[in-house]
């Protein structure tokens, strides 16, 4: 039976309020719980999630380049730690634009014990680019090392973040 | 030696050329140009709307309502361009021009590409002139190109980083190249008009943190001759309606937009050229830039040889909806209440159809062409004002409601891409019919303040949200201009992104499920239709070779055109020319 709205709703919202009580205020250069690579997830972060669409790419929930959704929120402020972010990442937030990318998600029950079929249409998760596990792990890593807890973007860090320093998008920071 | 080497390579090139027939078109002339919708050029296709008057009517007719069931796809090529920018790969949304047998279309990085059509057979790719485009990835732009213009013997492209390139007609080598937008975030989507010894541009990135123009280029080497700024500095006129200081945010007009990023027309008897603009920016926080903010969302008439403004109609004041008017400027003769007017006609992107004199830019008529319309209660017949329009009003207040910093919120119809949009409308003067398609539905709007001193000039800058609401589904309408009323309406399950081609009997159009379809010009039944795979948001052009006629479109993958539709998201980016025949 699909869910009504109300309750995809209400099983967002608590799982955002699930996540920031789990989530111990992890803040950045956190290293001892991360296992993943971080500058893999850089890279599954800009050319294979295409996560700047939305968060842009400073994840600063200002420069998202998607019209179509309101920017993805500031994740370099995110008190989100590794489990949350593990598990957004992965099994997406249903009822908004953020979307999953295990390649399992909602198939097996290893997000929240649901399926697709569990969800309204308009309520149903949104389907992102599909990670591997170890790719989730880097960008979750990717984020912890060099965005969590960062304060205004700069140049230096739009030239590594694009391996460009002629980087259209870093034009405006110099 | 040397002397039988230079023989040998040229008896060669004679050879080849023997094979691949003449490379050479006629050179488009200045004086070809005013008469391109002349018999002498009614097999070609030479700039963008076909002609100055954006009519995009073709008087070919061998292609008709009685045989169009028959028509099948001749030829087809593959095109380029499909590397990603920051918001993605591009949609071709290029009019392929015609002349002469060969085919001139663009990718969505503005790369021109020249086709032999000649044999009716076969699409020989004759050149691509490389302009040296950086693919940047991270250039976060909408990727799009509406087309090229041809001037003399040189093929014009405009492109996202701001040069405009004009390519030698016979080889596809650059001519000249010039950097005519230098300020951050500026460049340009839509196609030139080359008029005369002068090419026409419009800075195109509306929805950037950027001030819009129009200007003329010379043809001969691109130096630029004039600019008109579609938003005035302080001081000048029209900059009233900027109250920035209001908002504490005194330099608001510089990132004004009101970009002009769809090709304008021209009446070559009091040589004036007429331009759509875009929205203010940001499009969703009118707080950040209180006032009407002219001459965004606006027709304007400016003098070809000065750019000097002669008048400016604004459709919707104060815009909070991103109903910017961008669209195509219709140059039609009318009889309206007996009397026989000039007139400008406009499928306005916020779901309205205008007639305007366009003399003096003063309204004559309107009617709603959306199903769906509920940001207005009307248009007052005397200004062609919204109803709810103050002029005193920094802020406007329309029937949807503000929506506002402190969390106001609305849902408007049309949805805010239209109505109709870039999607070139057309106009069949033995009927006196005006065609657009584009979108019934509606959007969710918000707003999300940006502190002015976060704005980066150049970066998207939107102020807010505007998210489907609902459901969107499509439809083509037909208007009789003189009465201003719907002639006929056809719904279509899709939102339509294409534009329309009007012959004698039909238009013909696409959609973005990869169907091209005619139907009947006056009841808009369909006659003809066949499924091809890629998506169209791209209008049909026709035109003959060897005597023969022939539609071209070209179309690609489905880009930001989804609307939600499952079955649609899967549609690839494989960029393509399709030429249909009998």
């Amino acid at each position: 039976m699909p869910l009504n709205r109300f309750v995809a709703v209400s099983l967002a919202a608590a799982l955002l309020v699930l996540f920031s009580l789990a989530a111990p205020a992890i803040k950045a250069q956190q290293t001892e719980e991360t296992v993943g690579d971080p500058e893999r997830g850089r890279v599954v972060y800009r050319s294979v999630g295409y996560c700047v669409n939305c968060h842009g790419w400073p994840a600063d929930g200002e420069t998202g380049l998607l019209l179509q959704a309101p920017p993805g929120p500031n994740l370099r402020q995110t008190e989100l730690g590794t489990e949350a972010l593990t598990e957004i990442i992965a099994c997406g937030i249903p009822g908004t634009a953020m979307p999953f990318h295990d390649r399992a998600a909602y198939r097996d029950g290893r997000c929240f014990g649901m399926e697709l079929s569990d969800f309204a249409p308009e309520n149903a998760p949104v389907r992102g680019k599909t990670f591997s596990d170890t790719d989730v792990a880097n960008v979750v890593a990717y984020l912890q090392t060099y965005v969590i807890g960062r304060g205004e973007p700069t140049f230096e860090e739009c030239a590594e973040f694009y391996d460009n320093p002629s980087a259209a998008a870093c034009r405006g920071l110099e | 030696m040397k002397n039988l080497l230079s023989k040998s390579v040229g008896a060669m090139a004679i050879c080849a050329a023997a094979l691949t027939g003449n490379a050479f078109a006629d050179p488009v002339t200045p004086e070809r140009l005013l008469a391109a919708g002349t018999e002498a050029e009614a097999g070609n296709w030479l700039m963008v709307h076909k002609t100055y008057d954006a009519n995009r009517f073709s008087t070919l007719s061998e292609i008709n309502a009685g045989n169009v069931a028959d028509l099948r796809v001749v030829m087809a090529a593959p095109l380029g361009g499909t590397e990603p920018a920051g918001f993605g790969k591009g949609s071709i949304e290029a009019t392929p021009l015609a002349n002469d047998g060969f085919l001139y279309v663009s990718d969505p990085w503005g790369t021109p590409y020249k086709f032999d059509v000649s044999s009716g057979e076969r699409a020989v790719p004759v050149w691509v002139c490389d302009t040296g485009i950086d693919k940047d990835p991270s250039q976060g732009i909408l990727l799009a190109n509406r087309g090229l213009g041809l001037s003399g013997t040189n093929v014009i492209t405009v492109l996202p980083d701001g040069r405009v390139v004009a390519c030698d007609d016979e080889t596809g080598d650059v001519v000249w190249d010039v950097q005519a937008a230098t300020d951050p975030g500026e460049g340009f989507t839509n196609a030139p008009l080359v008029i005369g010894d002068k090419i026409l541009i419009g800075q195109s990135y509306g929805d950037w943190a950027t001030r819009g123009w129009i200007a003329a280029l010379n043809a001969e080497n691109g130096e630029e001759l004039w600019r008109f700024y579609t938003i005035p500095e302080p001081g000048q006129p029209g900059s009233e309606t900027w109250r920035c200081e209001e908002a504490g945010n005194p330099d608001c007009w510089r990132t004004g937009g009101g970009a002009a990023w769809v090709t304008g027309s021209y009446d070559p008897e009091s040589n004036t050229t007429f331009w759509g603009t875009g929205n203010p920016v940001p499009m969703y926080d009118p707080e950040f830039r209180p006032g009407d903010n002219l001459y965004t969302n606006s027709s304007v008439a400016l003098d070809v040889d000065t750019g000097e403004l002669k008048w400016h109609f604004q459709y919707t004041p104060g815009d909070y909806m991103d109903y910017d008017e961008v669209g195509i400027q219709l140059l039609l003769d009318a009889n309206i209440d007996g009397e026989d007017r000039k007139v400008l006609a406009h499928f306005g992107r916020n779901g309205i159809f205008y007639t305007l004199d366009r003399s003096n830019g003063s309204y004559i008529d309107s009617v709603t062409y959306v199903s769906n319309l509920n940001w207005t209660e009307g248009i007052d017949p005397k200004t062609g004002k919204p109803i709810e329009y103050d002029p005193n009003a920094s802020l406007q207040t329309y029937a949807i409601g503000a929506i506002t910093r402190a969390g106001a919120t609305a849902t408007t119809c049309p949805n805010i891409q239209g109505g109709t949009n870039f999607f070139p409308t057309a106009y069949n003067p033995e009927l006196g019919i005006a065609y657009a398609v584009g979108i019934e539905g509606c959007s969710d709007l918000s707003v999300r303040a940006v502190d002015p001193a976060d704005v980066r000039p150049g970066e998207i800058f939107i102020g807010g949200a505007g998210v489907n609401s609902g459901v969107q589904t499509g439809s083509i309408n037909a208007v009789n201009v003189d009465t201003a009323e719907i002639a006929a309406s056809h719904p279509t399950t899709y939102p339509m992104y294409s534009g329309v081609l009007a012959t004698a009997d039909l238009i013909f159009t696409s959609h973005i499920d990869g169907t091209v379809a005619a139907y009947d010009a006056t009841t808009l039944e369909e006659k003809w239709s066949m499924n091809v795979g890629t998506s169209f948001q791209a209008p049909p052009i026709t035109f003959t070779a060897g005597g023969k006629q022939y539609i071209a479109i070209a179309g690609g993958g489905i880009g930001i055109a989804g609307f939600g539709y499952e079955e649609l998201q899967n549609i690839q980016s494989a960029n393509m020319l399709w030429v249909f025949g009998l």
